[in-house]
């Protein structure tokens, strides 16, 4: 009797948990699909009327959302391995001891805790050709440069401002597991006589793996929601060269006020992404990585 | 153990018994309220008759005045509410779109607050989101039912908001709630917030597109098309190494809704067709024709020939602004709004005193005239149709339709629609650009489309106009594209 109440009582304490989180996920997500099979825009949202698929079908045709599919991957692709690598650089470079280095790790951190909002006005500002510190500071060097002309380099300043924002979140995840790793391996490497890079190589890098496949999934989840940069200083142009899914999804939604179309393409996008996991993810098994 | 807990259920018994007999105290004290209540009640219904109280309140140059008529039988309750009513006006809440327009509405409703709330029994409580975001919040509201803002300020957006938004028009019609007049408006203005024939709001804001050019390096401004292409090359650097300013002309070309109202000034100014109210789908079908390919052709040249900065491409209002005040550019064509920013010499140290203003350069005429086109749209605020203080909310919205509220809104920022503050000299001494801006307004301003569309419809332009300029694709295929998908639309 006395531990079938306490029974009772564990349940009951992350009841309320279990309720918030349903109705946080649960409850939007059967909107979502309630929205996506309805023709509801901003004038017809106390009376929408049910279309069946067709939002589906005009997402599937719509050669613009392809695109920004594609764009959307190819910014994930570039993204990702470049904060990987770099942040797992930074992490083996701080793992030892260095002077100030509490003082660097802090500052390495700081633009984590910005708004990417914040740090795309930013970019804008320092990227402006009249009034940006970059192309002054190159200027004083006798070089003149518009940083938006066109979609290369506006892509490269999107890519840069992700890279310079998330570089630190990969770099503190690998450096707070290379902290913890055991220090039994590398001391036997060291007596058998290994170099540095061997011990990288054979130890680090099997050690950390769980890590960085990690830290390499929640990045790509995160690429492929990119938002504010493009919005910001771009705003999906030029033309709409740079519009990723999300600002398709955005000007769906809220430019055009079709939440119909915006629901299905979100989810449309979402089993795109899931497809897409689950066959990286073989292909990981296939080659041994994972 | 067993003692602390004696001692623990002694401790919460003798709370107990301080809480019963706390409860008893507080239920005398009640008892004696309630018996003192009628008692009084009583005794006013013993002495009955009707009294008139009259009083007079000034608030800067009006004066109200109120009679109210207190019969003093049972009514002593009633006087004990209004009382209460006073002392707790009703709070409004005012939703505006931040920036200029949010910092000259705070000072009204201060104003407001300070010498009319307790009269009127109505508060405000200004409600700000972000610029970015305004509208989505604010449609997220209404779509929503909210009731939390009582006022909105929806610009443009009346014809597609209309059903989650309070007609106005029995308000206007009632004397006693609206006993001035929106005749003092410019009738476009009033227009622009009418729905199949309803009101559904009030203009506090007028924009409208100017050719803004520094007036000490340009004698004459250009008016036609061609003269601005060539004063624009003229004052470009790459094609005369003597000129003052880098850049001749700045087009603000990030792919944004509002750019493409930019360019409509253009293509009207080309004898071209703009969204104007009842007239989208002529607008549309005219798109392709030899006036839209040449205004979109103007601005491609000004891209491709680098007569705009490169970067350009990515301008919207804040960035075209700071190009001129850096002295990088000798013309733009922006809102009216940038004017008193480029005026102030603090804020536009280089140009301060350089800034000229005239009408959009068009195409001459068979007549020999020239034809010169502005697009104007109005800002503005309507209530809530969830708001659950319309009647107040419509006190304030009618203390906003006076002249006094209106040219105090101009003197902190505002830019009010009406005609009466326009022609006061106090107020062209306040903003120098008004006896600039009434004849551009008079004559060339046409309105902005209020279709329920209208943000969809300027998305897709920018989004094929700026691929032509931007030079993915040529200016044809670009507005074939934008009236195909334009046509769907308004199916």
């Amino acid at each position: 009797m006395k531990m079938y109440t306490r029974d009772k009582i564990k349940y009951i304490l992350v009841l309320p948990a279990i309720v918030t989180l349903l109705f946080l996920t649960l409850y939007p997500t059967i909107f979502a699909y309630y929205l996506s099979v309805h023709d509801i825009t901003v004038r017809t949202f106390q009376n929408p009327k049910f279309v069946g698929i067709d939002n589906f079908l005009q997402v599937a045709i719509n050669n613009q959302f392809w695109y920004s599919v594609g764009l959307t991957t190819l910014y994930a692709s570039i993204v990702t391995p470049v904060e990987v690598v770099l942040g797992l650089f930074l992490a083996v470079l701080f793992n030892r001891e260095i002077h100030c280095k509490r003082v660097i790790i802090t500052l390495i951190l700081a633009p984590l805790a910005v708004a990417p909002s914040l740090i795309a006005i930013m970019a804008k500002l320092m990227f402006n050709e009249f009034v940006g510190l970059v192309p002054y500071i190159l200027r004083y060097f006798g070089i003149s440069f518009s940083f938006f002309r066109d979609f290369n380099s506006s892509f490269s300043i999107l890519i840069t401002m992700d890279v310079l924002q998330w570089t630190p979140f990969v770099f503190i995840i690998l450096y707070s597991g290379l902290q913890a790793l055991p220090r039994e391996p590398y001391e036997a490497a060291l007596i058998d006589g290994a170099d540095p890079r061997r011990i990288f190589r054979y130890i680090t890098l099997p050690l950390l793996k769980p890590l960085i496949l990690l830290v390499t999934v929640l990045r790509v989840m995160d690429a492929y929601k990119v938002f504010e940069y493009v919005h910001i200083t771009t705003g999906g142009g030029p033309g709409f060269l740079t519009t990723s899914a999300t600002l398709f999804v955005y000007r769906a939604g809220f430019i055009h006020g079709n939440f119909g179309l915006a629901a299905a393409t979100t989810l449309f996008l979402f089993y795109i992404t899931v497809a897409g996991a689950t066959i990286g993810l073989r292909v990981l098994r296939r080659v041994r990585i994972i | 153990m067993k003692k602390d807990g004696g001692e623990e259920i002694l401790n919460k018994r003798m709370s107990r018994r301080k809480a019963v007999s706390t409860a008893l105290a507080a239920g005398a004290v009640v008892g004696v309220g309630i018996i003192a209540g009628v008692g009084g009640y009583l005794a006013g219904s013993a002495t009955g008759g009707v009294r008139t109280e009259t009083k007079t309140v000034t608030a800067g140059a009006q004066t109200v005045t109120t009679t109210v008529t207190v019969p003093t039988t049972m009514v002593q309750t009633t006087t004990v509410e209004r009382t209460i009513g006073r002392m707790e006006p009703v709070t409004v809440k005012v939703n505006w779109w931040p920036g200029p327009e949010s910092d000259a509405i705070a000072k009204v409703l201060d104003r407001w607050n300070k010498h009319l709330a307790d009269e009127t029994g109505v508060k405000s409580e200004l409600v700000l989101f972000g610029r970015e975001t305004h509208v989505d919040k604010l449609t997220s509201i209404l779509l929503a039912g909210s009731p939390e803002l009582d006022i909105v300020f929806e610009f443009y957006l009346v014809g597609k908001l209309a059903p989650y938004l309070e007609p106005l028009d029995a308000y206007f019609a009632d004397d006693s709630l609206y006993p001035y007049t929106l005749a003092d408006f410019f009738p476009a203005a009033i227009d622009a917030f009418k729905v199949d024939g309803k009101i559904y709001g009030i203009p506090t804001d007028l924009s409208v597109h100017v050719l803004i050019y520094r007036k000490d390096l340009i004698e004459k401004p250009p008016e036609t098309l061609d003269e601005l292409y060539n004063l624009a090359r003229k004052f470009t650097k790459k094609y005369n190494p003597d000129s003052p300013t880098d850049y001749g002309f700045i087009v603000s070309g990030k792919t944004l809704l509002f750019n493409a109202m930019l360019w409509e000034s253009i293509l009207a100014s080309a004898g071209g067709t703009p969204f104007e109210p009842g007239k989208e789908r002529k607008a549309v079908e005219d798109l392709t024709n030899p006036a839209a390919k040449r205004a979109l052709q103007l601005y491609v040249d000004f891209m491709k020939n680098e007569i705009s900065p490169p970067d350009s491409i990515a301008y919207e209002y804040g960035e075209a602004n700071a190009a001129f005040q850096a002295g990088k550019a000798a013309m733009y064509i922006q809102w009216n709004a940038a004017i008193g920013e480029l005026r102030s010499r603090e804020k536009s140290p280089l140009v301060w005193d350089k800034i000229g203003i005239a009408p959009i350069p068009g195409v001459r005429l068979t007549d020999g005239s020239i034809l010169h086109r502005s697009h104007s749209h109005y800002l503005g605020c309507s209530i809530n149709k969830a708001s659950q203080h319309k009647r107040e909310a419509f006190k304030l919205l009618a203390y906003l339709t006076t002249t006094r509220a209106m040219l105090d809104y101009l003197k902190f920022g505002g830019f009010p629609p009406m005609r009466s503050v326009f022609y006061m000299p106090e107020a062209s001494k306040i903003r120098t650009e008004i006896p600039e801006l009434i004849p551009i307004l008079d004559k060339y301003a046409f309105p902005m489309t209020n279709h329920p569309e209208v943000f969809t419809i300027y998305d897709i332009l920018v989004k094929h106009i700026s691929a032509a300029w931007s030079g993915q694709t040529s200016v044809d295929d670009a507005l074939e594209a934008a009236q195909e998908e334009l046509r769907r639309l308004l199916r």
